[in-house]
């Protein structure tokens, strides 16, 4: 490759980059253009909107069209410089060494037209450092390549410059196919969303079929031949529930193969890269010296399949994204996959063994906390609630009452006992793990040097057994997507000391 | 009932105790707020305020002695890696941020503060869940000071690596 050779040369984006630039525009633009369109539908003077719309419209396109003829950006032996802006110029150096993630999408359009968006985020702030929308496939991989390979010479010194691009073929780490994504689907709850959001919409048209539980109830009548009574609401109430999990199940395993479709992880020049999409790809790269933590969760349905989920958080643009409130460019290393992938996957960021880690375990009676208040308030407000119906004479009602809330009750004990059970945490030289849950567990790994405050607190319920819980600030992360990381009901010595040893970076 | 303090070790420092006149005014604020509704009912009931009297007095007691223990359970420690801060009454909680990790810090004062003599050192950090840690009721004079010790920071490194040996050390033993 010769990408050396052209060092300073000014380069435009892609000529059909104003048409992206525009949709961008008008995805922002979204709301108050429907908010336009529906409250003018009461008025009775359409010419003025028609006239409004054919000069915003041309005054957008006017806009990206003077923005992309005007972008030019050239990449230099230790930095990118980006030239933008329309009345209020900004030319900005970007460090390679500075560029911990480079994010890319491609939705079907940047697809049909070979093209791609490229982000260029550093550790810090909520706007990537440099966007570029949109450049030619060919051109927007070596680009990454230059950054990668330059970023890593620049740390060697002294390497001659053409080695920069050589060698640069990342290497296929992890491939998740179809099956693998149809479990996912089967495991995770994303379809709930979709559903919930199907049946709000639904509910404002014409089109919500009110009526299906009737005729779920209809089919209960004719084909199993109960008419009436509890055995009918009951039969009535299990189909509903049996045919909402299947769609939902359904929805699920639609989300997960539109999401991760062809998911790819790539290693090589020192950065790990993914991508992953059915009809709009996207994905990025980063250094596993970047990685602010790694999640591998898990639970009883992950275990039902023998499959964990290995999330990554990165730091910096985590509010601008695509749209979800989640973190953009690389979100997983895997989705799903086996916890013997997951264990080699984690070892190409950090060398923690997960599968023969020995965790320090929490405080013994910790599931008598864990549950003890939760299974009270659930006995009290269960025991007045049979004693109600059973003063209403609905008897059927008050043993299924009791029944379900027994059974409850004993899920509840067997969670708590297998989380304080699983529960714990490890302290190597450069990294904390911490495990929590059971039911729905994570096992974050954490590099020390990453912990930007630590704290232990206890309760007045805690001061009895002595116990009390660690916290660990980090530097990044989703609030929504990465759990808090804190190690629960520690014996106090222990907390103390786990403490005092994360005080040092 | 003295307040236990999370790490013993520690000799804490004591925040100014005049913060307690602010502090107890919020809480007689929180104690008095059940009381207003009762009030009423018994305004509509009996006619009469009296009762009220001995309530409101009530709850300023209550918080005044809230106030005072919580001022009792605040802490702070400048130990030669960072900073600990310990807090509450009964949700008690104690925070250390080192100091390399202290983005920047404020000095600020409220009105009251400023009539006093009083401030508030307020340091930030990088972390997204705990992005600050404040330690009110300090002199000026200490606030600065207290400051400025943290963000000195000659042979910081080195002091940073023998504490985490020994608290390595203190750990291996304890597991």
């Amino acid at each position: 490759m010769t990408a050396a050779a052209p060092l300073s040369t000014a380069e435009r984006l892609h000529k059909f980059s104003w048409l992206f630039v525009m949709l961008a525009q008008l995805g922002n633009l979204i709301f108050p253009l429907m908010l336009l369109i529906f409250a003018g539908r009461a008025g009775s003077d359409d010419r003025w909107e028609i006239g409004f719309g054919i000069v915003g419209a041309a005054l957008l396109s006017a806009y990206s069209l003077f923005y992309t003829l005007t972008f030019r950006f050239w990449v230099e032996a230790e930095e990118i410089i980006v030239k933008e802006g329309l009345f209020d110029r900004t030319l900005r150096h970007v460090p390679f060494t500075r560029i911990q993630n480079v994010s890319f999408k491609q939705n079907l359009l940047h697809r049909l037209m070979g093209v791609v968006e490229i982000n260029l985020e550093s550790g810090a702030g909520v706007k990537p450092e440099a966007r570029l929308t949109v450049l030619p496939l060919a051109r927007a991989k070596r680009l990454e390549q230059e950054i990668r390979g330059r970023a890593t010479l620049i740390r060697a010194e002294g390497a001659p410059l053409a080695q920069s691009t050589a060698q640069m073929d990342a290497t296929l780490l992890h491939h998740v196919g179809l099956g693998e994504l149809i479990r996912l689907g089967l495991i995770s709850n994303r379809g709930m969303i979709l559903i919930g959001t199907a049946f709000y919409f639904l509910s404002q048209t014409r089109l919500f079929p009110t009526n299906v539980f009737k005729q779920i109830g209809q089919w209960v009548r004719d084909h199993l031949g109960v008419v009436h009574g509890p055995l009918f609401w009951l039969a009535t109430v299990l189909i509903s529930f049996f045919a909402l999990l299947v769609v939902v199940r359904l929805a699920s395993i639609g989300m997960a193969i539109f999401s991760y479709f062809d998911f790819k992880l790539f290693a090589g020049q020192g950065s790990l890269r993914v991508e992953h999409g059915l009809v709009t790809r996207q994905g990025g790269s980063t250094k596993p010296s970047g990685v602010v933590a790694m999640v591998v969760k898990d639970g009883w349905l992950y275990r039902l399949f023998n499959r964990q989920t290995l999330n990554v958080v990165l730091p910096g643009a985590l509010m601008e994204n695509s749209g979800n409130g989640s973190q953009s460019g690389m979100r997983h290393l895997t989705p799903i996959a086996h916890p013997n992938v997951i264990n080699l996957l984690v070892q190409k960021v950090r060398p923690i063994d997960l599968a023969t880690l020995q965790l320090h375990p929490i405080h013994p009676l910790a599931w008598k906390r864990m549950v003890k208040w939760p299974l009270i308030l659930l006995l009290v407000s269960t025991t007045v609630a049979v004693a109600f119906l059973g003063y209403l004479a609905l008897n059927a009602l008050a043993w299924v009452t009791a029944a379900a809330t027994l059974a409850m009750a004993s899920v509840w004990v067997y969670g708590a006992i297998h989380d304080a059970r699983a529960s714990g945490f490890a302290l190597t030289r450069h990294e904390l793990i911490v495990r929590t849950g059971y039911f729905s567990q994570h096992t974050s790994i954490i590099p020390r040097a990453e912990v930007q405050s630590v704290s232990i607190s206890e309760t007045p319920f805690d001061v009895r057994h002595q116990m009390a819980h660690v916290r660990v600030d980090l530097r990044s992360g989703s609030l929504f997507e990465i759990p808090e990381v804190v190690v629960r009901y520690l014996p106090k010595s222990i907390a103390i000391r786990l403490a005092a040893a994360l005080r040092s970076c | 009932v003295p307040i236990s303090q999370l790490d013993p070790t520690l000799v804490l420092e004591r925040i100014d105790p005049r913060t307690r006149y602010f502090w107890a005014i919020s809480a007689s604020l929180v104690f008095l707020l059940p009381i207003i509704p009762l009030g009423i009912l018994i305004m509509v009931e009996k006619h009469s305020l009296v009762w009220l009297l001995p309530m409101c007095a009530l709850a300023i007691w209550l918080g005044a002695r809230y106030a005072n223990r919580a001022i009792e359970s605040y802490g702070y420690a400048l130990l030669d890696d960072g900073l600990w801060v310990e807090s509450g009454v009964h949700w008690r909680k104690a925070t250390f941020v080192a100091r390399v990790r202290v983005q920047h810090t404020e000095v600020g004062h409220g009105p009251l503060d400023r009539r006093m003599g009083l401030a508030k050192l307020v340091i930030h950090t990088a972390g997204i869940r705990m992005q600050h840690l404040s330690i009110p009721g300090l002199t000026e004079v200490q606030a600065h000071a207290l400051r400025d010790a943290l963000l000195k920071r000659e042979g910081n490194r080195q002091l940073a690596q023998q504490v985490r040996v020994a608290s390595d050390v203190a750990l291996t033993t304890v597991t």
